[in-house]
């Protein structure tokens, strides 16, 4: 279990290695994802720093997740439709932000599990990569989808939004600690897929982009 | 205990069926994107292949066009015109005998004029001066009366009130297939008359014969381009002006060709 658990937290660093080594590669879209995986890899030492010392850490996990939803939204925005505009991204982002803080103050509360929060952004997130694969077949402007990052990277947010949302509607009813186990080893794993989907994406960059491909999203 | 078990049982398959379902719809979208890009490989392939065989039918159309002038002149003209330098070249010789002098002058003034008007005939086919000076409804007219006198088919004219006007391009255009739809009719369809109609609103120009007609599946405007060339070259005009062509026909109940813009 504990050898998960350390697989888990030091997974991360593959992605986040990658993207340092490939960042002056990378398009718009994927220097965010980036910036992203630092964010994520400093959370988590802190969230293990903070366990460490038995202090709560779902005050962060609420701030995380509205912080995770903006760069996600920013990241998948480029490959949706063209109705789906910047503007409006920012609209549910700042949508996402409000509901995130009415429920870290006044519905779950600052020291509680963000579940309700998370449930949303994991049913935001299944629609717009879901989203995102409806309009890759509309399109078809992708000639070897394999080979695209943005594949992979959706591939990812889709896996690991898809299990976390249905284990925290399961979780609603699991109170006894039996099950945490169970519950702990299907999120390490689910957590390993994402950032190992998320290393391909960025893994897909490696060779230099022309100056015209640079600078577009 | 039995019901920890099962809600262990639950996380785990129903993980296991989330995760599934997810690699199921990345999976399908990978094959399914996969085979619409073959598909649409294969279809824009075709329409080259088409487009090419338009371009080839259109160059086919102005030699044949080339070809037919060139005999044309050759045959008629060129013989004309060396008949009459041989006759003017024996004036001198019978300038002595005023009755043959005077003969021979006034065949060599016939001939000039049968010249002329082989000349004015070769530049009416080429551009008919009324479609220019009185417009598309005018020249077609005079087209249809043209070749009811050549090819003794009655051919009845018929048009509405008002009919739109239109630029000499399209004017040109519109012409030529009508053109080329009238030869068809009368070099294969066996048909005794022929009706052109004039529609204004919505602007249509139809060609109906009382002939053999054929199986329309036969001649389609993307398929036979052996014996279709008259028929791609036609869709091929009508594509550069934005119009339409529709064929109705079957076996021994005519063809009525209806050219829509």
């Amino acid at each position: 279990m504990y050898t998960l658990l350390y697989i888990a937290a030091f997974s991360i660093l593959i992605p986040v290695i990658a993207s340092i080594r490939y960042y002056r590669n990378q398009p718009v879209y994927l220097r965010l994802l980036s910036w992203f995986l630092w964010i994520c890899a400093l959370t988590d030492l802190s969230s293990h720093v903070l366990a460490e010392w038995y202090i709560n850490t779902d005050p962060s996990l609420h701030i995380y997740t509205i912080v995770e939803f903006a760069f996600l939204i920013l990241i998948l925005q480029p490959h949706l439709p063209s109705f789906f505009t910047v503007q409006k991204a920012w609209y549910v982002i700042l949508l996402f932000s409000v509901f995130g803080l009415y429920n870290m103050f006044f519905l779950q509360g600052v020291f509680a599990f963000n579940s309700y929060a998370l449930a949303v952004e994991s049913i935001a997130m299944i629609m717009l990569t879901v989203w995102y694969f409806y309009h890759v077949l509309q399109e078809l402007s992708e000639k070897k989808l394999t080979e695209s990052p943005i594949f992979w990277i959706s591939t990812g947010i889709l896996t690991y939004f898809s299990v976390n949302l249905f284990m925290y509607i399961i979780g609603r009813y699991l109170s006894e600690n039996s099950f945490a186990w169970a519950w702990a080893i299907i999120h390490n794993v689910n957590y390993i897929l994402r950032n190992l989907l998320f290393f391909t994406g960025i893994w897909k960059t490696r060779k230099p982009l022309s100056k015209s491909s640079f600078l577009e999203p | 205990m039995e019901n920890q078990e099962a809600i262990i049982q639950i996380l785990i398959f129903g993980t296991i069926g989330m995760g599934t379902l997810v690699i199921a719809i990345i999976l399908f979208v990978v094959v399914y994107q996969k085979k619409l890009l073959s598909q649409k490989a294969a279809a824009q392939e075709m329409e080259l292949q088409y487009q090419k065989e338009l371009i080839n039918a259109t160059f086919r159309s102005q030699e044949a066009e080339r070809l037919r002038i060139a005999r044309d002149l050759h045959d008629d003209l060129a013989g004309d015109l060396s008949a009459i330098r041989i006759s003017i070249s024996r004036l001198s010789k019978q300038m002595t005998d005023p009755d043959t002098f005077s003969n021979s002058v006034s065949h060599s003034k016939s001939m000039l004029n049968d010249s002329i008007e082989k000349v004015r005939g070769i530049a009416r086919e080429l551009m008919p001066p009324t479609l220019h000076k009185l417009g598309l409804a005018v020249s077609l007219k005079e087209l249809a009366t043209r070749l009811e006198i050549a090819s003794g088919i009655t051919i009845h004219y018929t048009q509405d009130e008002m009919l739109p006007v239109f630029s000499e391009e399209i004017n040109l255009s519109l012409y030529r297939v009508t053109q080329e739809l009238l030869n068809n009719a009368l070099k294969h369809s066996q048909a005794t008359g022929i009706n052109i109609h004039l529609q204004s609103t919505p602007f249509s120009i139809s060609i109906a014969d009382n002939g053999v007609g054929f199986e329309s599946e036969k001649v389609t405007m993307k398929s036979a381009p052996a014996n279709g060339m008259g028929l791609k070259s036609i869709e091929s005009r009508l594509q550069m002006i934005g119009a339409n062509l529709a064929l109705h026909t079957s076996p021994g109940k005519g063809t009525k060709a209806e050219i829509t813009l």
